[in-house]
């Protein structure tokens, strides 16, 4: 009887054992459709949604929108989330700037009878504009380049056990 | 007689959960068992392989997109392969490049619809736009030549709203693809 008795608790050692086995197996997946994020766009705006449910974190690019609090519990993440930062404010200000140096530009020196200096000006307008667009897109592009990597690493570090 | 029967049915109740199976299981890895002495040897004599931990298969196969100049390059693992690109005119297979995830081959294949629709639309919208444009400066400038103007911005606007919808379900389709990696 005490020998069935024993048998009976190993099967329920065993199968105590595998529940918790199979629960920790699990574990970085629960974490990641609570927590991991995404872009999305809507509407030409970029939203950061985190987990399963898409709840919206932050308009990227928005003032006010904080990438490196939002990733704050990845220290790789925060690294790719500063290069983000660093990149997509003078991006955009760069960018503004070569496409009203441009249009400006182009609108003076499409103008008839301008004197010649102000017709040099306008071009030179236009060429600085198009190079400012063109640096601005770069920074732009890097900053987003960082956003994607950090949202990498910081779903990453979600599924990876630490 | 009994004991014999106890004895079948603790190991009949063991086998299912022995911690060999349940790991392999939760790795997605086929349990294979052979009773041949055979495989025995032959699996002695094979160097092992060190079984693949999340932090590897995340590492070697997760994905994430990237924007470069007005395409999007999708990336796979810390290293940074790419594995497909998009642009207005050209969509990703993504269905095949994130084939193994249910959910993911779903917002996949909404992707490709989409974005279809979307690169259609908008290039039908902006040659409408530009022969509207065209029309107005010339002799042939009518009645017509505003709703054309107007047809053609509509199309654009109507493409750039279906291929923000499409990118989105790409961006869905690889949180998908990278959720089922954890699992």
């Amino acid at each position: 009887m005490s020998r069935f008795f024993l048998q009976a608790c190993l099967v329920i050692c065993v199968l105590a054992g595998g529940g918790t086995m199979h629960a920790q197996a699990n574990i970085g997946s629960t974490e990641y459709d609570a927590a991991a994020l995404r872009v999305e766009s809507s509407w030409g705006k970029r939203l950061l949604v985190r987990g399963r449910d898409g709840t919206v974190v932050g308009n990227i690019g928005s003032r006010g929108f904080d990438l490196s609090a939002a990733v704050a519990s990845s220290p790789n993440a925060v690294r790719e989330a500063k290069e983000f930062d660093r990149n997509i404010g003078k991006g955009w200000t760069i960018l503004s700037i070569g496409i009203v140096a441009w249009g400006v530009g182009g609108g003076v020196a499409r103008m008839d009878g301008i004197d010649p200096i102000v017709s040099v000006a306008a071009w030179s307008g236009v060429a600085a504009g198009t190079a400012l667009m063109f640096y601005g897109g770069i920074r732009l592009n890097k900053a987003f380049t960082a956003l994607s990597r950090s949202i990498w690493w910081y779903n990453r570090d979600l599924v990876v056990p630490k | 007689m009994l004991k014999s029967f106890r004895a079948f049915c603790l190991a009949a109740s063991i086998l299912p959960f022995c911690s060999s199976r349940i790991l392999a299981q939760a790795d997605g890895v086929d349990v294979t068992t052979t009773g041949s002495k055979w495989g025995e040897a032959i699996a002695a004599a094979s160097p092992k392989k060190p079984a693949p931990t999340a932090e590897s298969t995340y590492d070697s196969r997760a994905l994430r997109l990237e924007s470069d100049f007005g395409r999007i390059r999708i990336l796979q693992g810390a290293d940074g392969l790419v594995v497909g690109t998009a642009g207005i005119f050209k969509t990703a297979n993504a269905e095949k490049i994130v084939a193994g995830s249910a959910r993911a081959e779903t917002e996949a294949k909404l992707f490709r619809e989409s974005h279809r629709r979307g690169a259609l639309s908008a290039a039908v919208g902006a040659v409408t736009l530009v022969v509207g444009i065209v029309a107005s400066s010339s002799n042939a400038n009518n009645a017509a030549t505003p709703v054309i103007m107007i047809a053609g911005a509509g199309g654009m606007v109507w493409g750039a709203r279906q291929l923000n919808s499409a990118y989105s379900s790409l961006s869905r389709a690889i949180w998908w693809y990278n959720r089922d990696l954890a699992r």
